[in-house]
């Protein structure tokens, strides 16, 4: 899975519905160039998504919580910055390489509180946008590791109906 | 020639400052509104028009007030009142601050309303201001008998500042 990052500047450089316009049009672009997926039906969603990610930006949840497009073998992050470091931001917009080959796409968004059910509810009917939180990246280290030494061989022949 | 440049930086903060104050306010009154359990129908439909109106406001420094008064005007259940105070722009250090977390701790103190009042949002000017769509002339909820606490800063930038009062019925 290849990782990629993303930071957009919010106020003072724009306003919420700005800054959301250009996080859910990097989606957008990053998605376009897979065949596999319904570009109507990506941008129907990501059109019913913009309330929500106006009200997280305008809350400033998107600093602490970025929002995930989980697209395999793509996962983005995108995070929002505000005040001073929006204006010394330097950005990078538009697509992201990776989403390709990709058959399948998922966009999480962090409901935090108090805004929680405001944003729940305005993705209920939403198939590829949701609140629930983005997998866990598996690192090198974490992965589980099959050696040779756990394989019992007898277990093997035994399964197989061998004597 | 410098004189412009002056005035090109001037200008280019006041929008900047009216882009920031207005996120903050809107940030604001969005987690007021769901900490009293309110519907985001309203916001969310007149989002484009309260961005519009209150950035234009700010950056010509005409709007004086905006409040958010809950259930029936003549006689509400709670106001938020955010006033700006506007600074003469320096050429000094630019800070875009905001306190929203602060404000959020400060939630914790509000009386509940009744669920499923409506709220709206009403602007007050100190000068004639630039007509934005969406926005209709009406006369401000009176919070006179109200008790009124100072709830501390929203938000500041180089050229203003805003902060949050909060009236409640007595």
């Amino acid at each position: 899975m290849s990782v990629r990052h993303r930071v957009v500047a919010g106020a003072p450089e724009r306003s919420s519905s700005d800054a959301a316009n250009v996080i859910l049009d990097i989606v957008a672009k990053t998605l376009a160039p897979a065949s596999a997926l319904d570009t109507g039906a990506v941008a129907h969603e990501l059109a019913e998504a913009r309330s929500a990610v106006r009200m997280l930006i305008a809350g400033e949840h998107l600093r602490p919580s970025p929002l995930v497009l989980n697209a395999e073998p793509l996962r983005l992050e995108v995070s929002v910055v505000t005040g001073d470091a929006a204006i010394a931001l330097e950005e990078q917009a538009g697509k992201v390489p990776g989403a390709a080959s990709a058959t399948a796409w998922t966009l999480h968004l962090p409901a935090p509180a108090p805004i929680t059910g405001w944003v729940t509810e305005s993705l209920k009917d939403l198939e590829h946008v949701t609140t629930e939180p983005a997998p866990a990246q598996v690192t090198e280290v974490d992965a589980p590791r099959i050696g040779a030494a756990d394989i019992d061989p007898d277990a093997l022949r035994r399964v197989a109906g061998e004597s | 020639m410098s004189s412009s440049v002056g005035t090109a930086v001037y200008t280019d903060t006041r929008v900047r400052t009216a882009v920031h104050l207005t996120s903050a306010i809107i940030g604001t009154f969005e987690h007021i509104l769901a900490h009293l359990g309110l519907s985001p129908g309203y916001l969310s439909r007149h989002w484009d028009s309260i961005e519009t109106g209150l950035q234009t406001w700010i950056a010509e420094g005409s709007l004086e007030d905006v409040r958010l008064e809950c259930g029936d005007p003549t006689d509400p259940h709670a106001v938020f009142s955010i006033p700006l105070s506007y600074e003469v722009s320096g050429s000094g250090d630019i800070v875009f601050v905001t306190s929203q977390a602060r404000v959020t701790r400060a939630l914790a103190k509000l009386q509940s309303v009744p669920s499923g009042i409506s709220y709206r949002l009403v602007a007050s000017y100190s000068r004639t201001p630039t007509p934005v769509v969406g926005w209709s002339e009406t006369t401000a909820a009176d919070t006179s008998a109200m008790s009124s606490y100072a709830l501390g800063g929203v938000a500041s930038g180089p050229d203003a500042s805003a902060s949050l009062k909060y009236f409640a019925r007595s």
